[in-house]
């Protein structure tokens, strides 16, 4: 069952459009998390969603109702800020029931609406603290127990986690999950962060400009992202694009990009390429091993082996990182963690291209794969 | 601070600092110099309050009183002949009275709500309409009294109390709105959307958000605006006549009463108790300048 939807949605501040057009909708317990540079109109849609901010044009309809019109507090969702937002003069009691103090609550139930949020959120021995004897995770523990206390149909969190350590933070993301699917919530959560993105959500959407790239499962949007934008910004380091031109040599299709050929991989709908088509290949650093460490027996068998001088290595524990250059183009791998590389030395490695995806140099648009032939994108998606 | 800190280069040499410790002394000595001069006179005024004619006559002005008395202070409060009539200063501390509490507490209602609508819930125009009541802080008394006088006597509260209540709240405004202005800027615009979320509508969140935190600045606030009114002495000339005038006027009155002996014990204790609710105000209102009251609203 769909429970929100945005239709057509444009907001303007004056004269500069923020957002251009959007279009989403979700179903009953879904997890949407929206991501996307800073300054690409996530608050705002939040906002608008939260009844916050009007919007310019368009619709927002929650449970099947158009709240479009209506005050934040008419349209059944509850909202987590980024700094919290807590009442610095009530307790965390007070804090937490203060929506249905609103909201005329008589005041037995309310206690043991708090006392059921606080046990879920452990927080019962902090009921009679204010937020300034607090720490930064029981704060944002508080925050939750605000929205959570309500019961609305959409909760909306606008980087919740933003301000934490990032041990605390990892903690919270497990536990807001937790609650996600203990709870069976619906959810609009907001990050910049693309690991909280892709561990939490259930949709992804990813805005750039005011306008939604693409909107789909995790491991859509990371697998088949729709264009150059979302394939770099999902991941870490982002997916290397290298620039070519497809050529087709005898039956196969290549990507000729100067000093070497790289066939195109077998998933690729080759009938949509046309010989001199200005293309980028797609390869993530995960995809790029040393060619010593892969076993003979892999299943790898549409690879790229090629040889390069390592400029820098980055150990991070479980990963090494290695950063070279192919034809100019700064290219990652991220190599095991044992392997034992150094910078200065050239080393053979060999790239997996089972995953690997072209896109069209001039539209940015990923070249559709073989099982989506015939098949839009959008449908592929949905 | 101290003094000795203002130059660490001096700091953490072996031996006697005689440079820090001469310029302590000189610090102090320019305080206490300073102190004195301000608690002579007032040390004086309480002297000779405390007593009687007689004494002042032969005594020095500096010397505490050989035998203390109150009956000067009860004279003021309660016996001076203020123009005709004998009754002391009370009646006019009851005016003073009448005029300060609703100035003040209708002063720094209406700048608390300026404030929170100028910050929280901006209107197209809300620049234009701070800018026009910041430069109604800035016009001198002096040049509104007619006008001022004209318009009272249009609507009726020439030469009463609720007249000077008026002139005075239509003044403070402009210096309370900006008090709660700059304090509200402040304050996290997320609260306002919390509670906005949470259900509280306009007069909930101004009551139930900003006014618990509020506290310091409605303390700066009454502060002042008690203060300005109480001492006012020019709008209360003007404005108020013979039984509504405050006791400042009154005040006034009493010293420059030129019928008989210059009672010197009665103008003091008289200018003592005109002084004392000011005091008082400082004392009392100074306990709500509680620090951190807004702290714990965002992350640490
Ligand atoms: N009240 C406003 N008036 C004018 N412009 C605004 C207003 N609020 C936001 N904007 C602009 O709208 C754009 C989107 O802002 P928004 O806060 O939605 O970005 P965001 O995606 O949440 O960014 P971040 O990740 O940094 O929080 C920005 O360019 C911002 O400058
Ligand atoms: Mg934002």
């Amino acid at each position: 069952m769909t429970t929100l939807a945005v239709e057509n949605l444009k907001k303007n501040f004056g004269s500069t459009q923020v957002l251009k057009d959007i279009d989403m909708e979700i179903g009953t317990g879904d997890f949407l998390v929206l991501v996307g540079p800073s300054g690409c109109g996530k608050s705002t849609l939040l906002n608008v969603i939260a009844g916050l901010e009007k919007q310019t044009a368009g619709q927002v309809m929650i449970a099947g109702r158009d709240v479009s019109n209506l005050q934040p507090k008419e349209r059944d969702i509850a909202m987590v800020f980024q700094s919290y937002a807590l009442y610095p003069s009530m307790t965390v009691e007070r804090n937490i029931g203060f929506s249905l103090e609103m909201a005329g609550v008589d005041k037995a139930v309310r206690a043991e609406r708090i006392r059921e949020v606080a046990e879920l959120l452990k927080i019962k021995d902090l009921l009679k603290r204010r937020p300034s004897q607090l720490s930064g995770g029981q704060r944002q523990r508080v925050a939750m127990g605000r929205a959570l206390v309500r019961e609305p149909q959409v909760f909306l969190f606008d980087e919740p986690l933003s301000n934490l350590d990032a041990k605390l933070r990892v903690d919270m993301r497990i536990e807001i999950k937790k609650l996600h699917q203990r709870l069976g919530a619906t959810i609009v959560y907001v990050t910049h962060d693309q690991i909280e993105a892709m561990t939490m959500a259930t949709k992804i959407a990813v805005m750039k400009d005011g306008i939604i790239q693409q909107f789909g499962g995790p491991k859509d949007i990371y697998d088949r992202p729709s264009n150059t934008f979302v394939a770099t910004f999902m991941g870490s380091p982002a997916m290397n694009l290298l620039s070519g031109v497809a050529r087709k040599a005898g039956s196969e299709w290549v990507v000729d990009h100067g000093s070497q050929q790289v066939a195109v991989p077998r998933h690729i709908d080759v009938s949509a390429l046309r010989e001199g088509q200005e293309v980028l290949l797609g390869i993530r650093p995960e995809a790029v091993h040393l060619t010593a460490e892969v076993a003979h027996d892999d299943r790898i068998d549409q690879v790229w082996e090629f040889e390069r001088v390592i400029d820098v290595t980055e150990p991070t524990g479980p990963a090494t990182l290695a950063l070279f250059e192919i034809d100019g183009t700064e290219f990652h791998a991220s190599l095991s963690g044992d392997a034992v590389v150094e910078a200065g030395h050239s080393y053979a490695f060999t790239a997996d291209l089972a995953k690997a995806l072209v896109f069209d140099a001039l539209s940015e648009q990923r070249i559709a794969h073989v099982d989506e032939a015939g098949a839009s994108e959008a449908d592929q998606a949905a | 601070m101290s003094v000795a800190a203002l130059d660490p280069a001096r700091e953490g040499r072996g031996d006697f600092d005689w440079s820090a410790r001469f310029s302590r002394f000189a610090v102090y000595a320019v305080l206490v110099f300073a102190a004195l001069v301000f608690l002579v006179p007032l040390m004086s005024m309480v002297f000779t309050s405390l007593k009687d004619m007689d004494e002042i006559r032969g005594g020095n002005l500096l010397a505490p009183p050989a035998e203390v008395t109150f009956s000067a202070w009860v004279k003021a409060w309660s016996e001076a002949c203020i123009s005709v009539q004998c009754d002391g200063l009370a009646p006019y501390f009851i005016n003073s009275l009448l005029i300060v509490v609703p100035a003040v507490i209708i002063s720094v209602g209406l700048g608390a709500l300026n404030g929170y609508v100028l910050t929280m819930w901006r209107f197209p125009g809300a620049d234009w309409v701070f800018a026009g009541l910041l430069f109604g802080c800035f016009i001198p008394f002096q040049i509104v009294l007619i006008p001022m006088a004209r318009m009272l006597g249009i609507m009726g509260l020439a030469g009463s109390i609720p007249g000077v209540v008026f002139v005075h709240i239509v003044y403070g405004i402009g210096f309370t709105t900006l008090f709660f202005r700059n304090y509200y800027a402040s304050v996290p615009k997320e609260l306002v959307k919390a509670a906005s979320v949470d259900g509280a509508g306009f007069w909930g969140t101004w009551w139930h958000i900003l006014m618990p935190i509020s506290w310091p600045i409605v303390t700066v606030a009454v502060i002042w605006q008690f203060t300005g009114v109480w001492n006012d002495f020019l709008f209360g000339v003007s404005f108020s006549s013979g039984g509504s005038q405050p006791v400042t006027v009154a005040l006034n009155n009493l010293v420059n009463t030129s019928t008989g002996v210059k009672e010197y014990n009665v103008d003091m204790a008289g200018a003592m108790i005109s002084a004392f609710p000011t005091l008082f105000v400082y004392v009392v209102a100074g306990r709500f300048f509680l620090r951190g009251l807004m702290s714990g609203a965002v992350k640490g």
